[in-house]
Parts: C-alpha cells; sequence; structure tokens
C-alpha cells in the first residue's frame, strides 16, 4: 500500500485509525496555511500576529471539511498530500487576499482607464503603440457590454484578486474569469491581434 | 502603457482553461512539472491570464517539491 493509499483507507475507516489521521491531516494543512503565511509576510504586514494565527487555523479547518467531504473525488494522479495541500492553498490565499484587500475599495468603473493609458502615453512610445493604446480604449468603451467592462477593468487593469472581486459581487471566480475571457476574446478580435 | 502591458491585459492568445478545471487539476499537473513532464498547455495558457491560480500553482510547486 502507497502512503497515499494508506492515507485515504485511515480518512475512510472509523475508530481510533480514523481519528489519528483526522488530526494528522489538520496538523499537515495547518502548517501548509502557516507556511502560506510566512511566504506572504510582506503584504501582510499590518495584520497582528493572533489575527494570522486565526486566518492559518480557519484554513486548515476549512479545508480539512473540503478534503473530507472530496476524498471520493481523489483519484490517487498526484500524491495525496500534495492533493490535500492545494485545498488549505485555496482557504488561506482567499482569507489573505480578502484581508490584504480589506477597507480598499474596489474600482469597478472605468474613469481610471484614460489616466492609466495617458501615463503610458509618453514620447518613447511608438506611434503605433499610441495607436494602439487609444484603440484598446475605445475598444473597452463600445465592444464590452457593462459587466464585461466592469470585470476587465477590476481584473485586469486594476489588478483586484480574482476572489476579492467574486465576493463584492456576490459571484463565484469561475463565472468571473469566463466574463474576463470573454471581454479578452472581444477585445483581441476588435483590435485584430 | 507599453506592449507587455497590452499583451497582459489582453490575455493568453492559445486555448485555456477555466479557474474550476485549473483546481482541479493543480495537483496532478504540479507533480507532471516535478517529474519533468509536459504542463498541460491550456493550463499554461490559464496561468499566464490569472495571476491568483498562478499564485497558488507556485505555492503547491513549492510545498511537492
Amino acid at each position: 500500500m502507497t502512503e497515499s493509499q494508506a492515507w485515504v483507507a485511515a480518512l475512510r475507516g472509523s475508530g481510533p485509525r480514523h481519528d489519528d489521521a483526522v488530526a494528522r491531516l489538520h496538523a499537515l494543512l495547518l502548517g501548509g496555511a502557516r507556511s502560506e503565511l510566512g511566504r506572504r509576510r510582506g503584504a501582510l504586514a499590518h495584520v497582528r500576529g493572533d489575527e494570522l494565527d486565526d486566518i492559518a487555523t480557519q484554513a486548515a479547518d476549512d479545508a480539512l471539511v473540503a478534503v473530507l467531504a472530496k476524498l471520493d473525488d481523489y483519484r490517487g494522479v498526484s500524491r495525496f498530500t500534495t492533493w490535500a495541500y492545494k485545498f488549505v492553498l485555496l482557504e488561506a490565499g482567499v482569507r489573505l487576499r480578502r484581508r490584504a484587500w480589506q477597507g480598499r475599495e474596489v474600482v469597478l468603473d472605468t474613469a481610471g482607464w484614460a489616466g492609466f493609458a495617458a501615463a503610458g502615453g509618453s514620447a518613447h512610445d511608438a506611434v503605433e503603440q499610441a495607436e494602439l493604446i487609444a484603440a484598446l480604449g475605445r475598444a473597452v468603451d463600445t465592444v464590452l457590454t457593462p459587466h464585461q467592462r466592469r470585470v476587465f477593468v477590476a481584473l485586469a487593469l486594476n489588478e483586484v484578486p480574482i476572489d476579492v472581486l467574486a465576493e463584492r459581487l456576490a459571484t463565484t471566480r469561475g463565472a468571473l474569469y469566463k466574463t474576463l475571457h470573454e471581454a479578452r476574446r472581444r477585445l483581441r478580435a476588435e483590435l485584430e491581434l | 502603457m507599453d506592449a507587455t502591458t497590452i499583451e497582459r491585459l489582453l490575455g493568453p492568445r492559445a486555448d485555456e482553461m477555466g479557474c474550476d478545471e485549473c483546481f482541479d487539476r493543480l495537483d496532478e499537473q504540479v507533480e507532471r512539472e516535478l517529474r519533468g513532464q509536459p504542463v498541460d498547455p491550456r493550463m499554461k495558457a490559464h496561468l499566464d491570464g490569472c495571476p491568483t491560480c498562478a499564485e497558488e500553482y507556485a505555492a503547491l510547486l513549492e510545498f511537492a517539491r
């Protein structure tokens, strides 16, 4: 039996073996969450240590629930620990990005677009480049639906993390990326790029 | 704004998967990369277009090493 098969068997089992596996998995996930927080310490300098500990614990708790609920989805194409770890990276990442954006306004209109385009329109830009920037600005205003424009401006232009925007707009990451993808496709088609 | 920025705004040209499929296959593709096997081009394209998924891919790659 491989190590991954042993994990799955223990987690599917019952009694002390199951309880021990759950405890070991939680410890692994908590370690993962803390490690992820450590990796991003630079972006979280303003967040208190005890709050970071809470974030790590919540991420590990929710990842544990997700892993146990999705155990039947584990197909064995990767090590069990790699598969399980992605859930805590997701949970920790979402919380950290939301915390980093807490209190920050998410700009959804295109007002910032003109300034952004103009900022790059220096004398160093080739004429062709300046025309492309102007054409992109026009395309954003004319070929995108209002929703596509809001999503494109927030995600691509203002670099709002996709899960932060998903929370603010009460939608999902998958749905937002689909909208962004379609907006980009329309813009490329319009610009023949 | 330069050509690189415009390319970033417009995202990948290649066919790409969405965020949900990317998450489903993240562990599999990370381990493929670690074994020196090619990563699905549709995932590579998505990671070029989605900084959040790219961040998660990089973090999982670091863990699985």
